[in-house]
């Protein structure tokens, strides 16, 4: 499986069904979409650790299973998660079934993970090592341990910031229907997207002197995170949980969406690639590596940001104007 | 159908003043409900004009509409009951 030049795994680079990395006959995906595929992503990633807190705080683990199912089928995933492309998603729909066809056998992430190894018949090929990579990244992210007074609760509502973000996706994909974010600036998501490109290529260009303070990579840094702010606040705010979330996750998602946008984005590179488009090279060529070796720089300038910048602060209101 | 248009402006205030309701609350510009129809900005616009969906479209919107009105019916299941 492949890894980022930091070592861990892609989220969802190396994924093999249709993932952007192996992408081979599919028509490219324009960057709207591969920027809601990524949130999509990054809310999976999220009930994904949820499912997990349930499991090790369920006093009875059987009632883990039908929970997860109960959700899943109440926001209707169950057909609306579309054909799974990342590792995460193939696992979330694999514990859905588990729990369906076995309501009574005790259900987590690991299991789910197992399953799908198996069906893949590389049961060993890291599924399971990876999700604990990923409950460490958002726990690092979150400078701790993530709590929620009550596991059931927050994976309900990660479960709806999932199927907001689906339905976001299925509105992008529709041909010729703009969908327009508000934020800190008005603009598509396909406009905001290549600035996140453009971002990660600043800061690695500033890399060498980040750690001193240099004003582009705090610029570069800080727009990025604006960026994923604005984005998962209005997906929060469409489903009005927002202000649910344990302190500091949502500094803990933009650090998981942040990574998974720069790969998403790296991606048009190789679809642009296989395409044999013109002009892919010079603008995008060889960027995934450099964007990649920048996401570390990128999480870290976000924890620098000030509170105005990082907080809940795009999150917590109305639609933003 | 007849093909209606409307300003981006327009369709702001309509939706300020809760006369027309939004697929997607949180967006600038996205599928809005007014007058029983669905108007939406077609990303080959220029000047952010609303127009009204078809049909086919407008069944799309319908179905999304659902599953987004679900969500909000499944989150209120979860608040806590405080008596």
């Amino acid at each position: 499986m492949a890894e980022s030049p930091d070592g861990r795994s892609a989220p969802e680079a190396e994924t093999r069904d249709g993932g952007p990395a192996t992408a081979t006959a599919e028509a490219p995906k324009s960057v709207d979409e591969l920027t809601a595929d990524a949130l999509v992503e990054a809310f999976a990633q999220e009930v994904a650790v949820a499912l997990g807190r349930v499991a090790e705080s369920a006093a009875h683990e059987r009632t883990v299973g039908s929970t997860f199912r109960d959700l899943w089928q109440d926001y209707r995933l169950n057909d609306d998660l579309g054909p799974a492309s990342t590792d995460t998603q193939q696992v979330l729909q694999k514990a859905f079934k588990l729990a369906t066809t076995y309501p009574q056998k005790p259900l987590t992430v690991d299991v789910a993970a197992s399953a799908v190894g198996e069906e893949r018949n590389t049961p060993e090929d890291g599924l399971k090592e990876k999700f604990a990579q990923l409950r460490q990244r958002l726990n690092n992210a979150y400078g701790g341990e993530i709590e929620a007074q009550d596991p059931e609760r927050w994976l309900g509502e990660s479960l709806a910031r999932l199927a907001a973000a689906v339905a976001v996706r299925d509105v992008v994909k529709m041909d010729d229907v703009a969908l327009i974010a508000s934020g800190d600036q008005t603009r598509s998501i396909a406009e905001a997207a290549p600035e996140v490109l453009k971002a990660a290529a600043q800061s690695q260009a500033a890399t060498a002197e980040a750690w001193t303070g240099s004003a582009n990579y705090r610029t570069a840094a800080e727009r990025t995170s604006k960026l994923m702010l604005a984005t998962t606040g209005s997906l929060g705010t469409a489903v009005g949980v927002v202000s649910h979330l344990p302190p500091g996750a949502t500094k803990a998602l933009v650090e998981v969406a942040t990574g998974v946008v720069i790969v998403g984005v790296g991606a048009i590179t190789t679809r642009r690639s296989l395409a044999n488009q013109r002009h892919a090279g010079g603008e995008l060529g060889g960027l995934r590596e450099k964007s990649m070796a920048a996401r570390e720089n990128l999480i870290a300038a976000v924890d620098r940001l000030p509170p105005t910048s990082r907080g809940t602060q795009g999150n917590t209101g109305g639609p933003a104007r | 159908m007849a093909v209606g248009t409307m300003s981006d402006a327009d369709m702001r205030q309509l939706i300020e003043s809760g006369a027309a309701k939004p697929l997607l609350v949180g967006f600038e510009v996205g599928p809005t409900l007014y007058a029983d129809a669905w108007w939406y900005v077609p990303k080959s616009s220029e000047d952010r004009n609303y127009v009204t969906a078809g049909p086919e479209l407008s069944a799309d919107f319908d179905q999304l509409q659902a599953r987004v009105d679900n969500i909000d019916t499944v989150l209120a299941r979860l608040e806590p009951t405080n008596g």
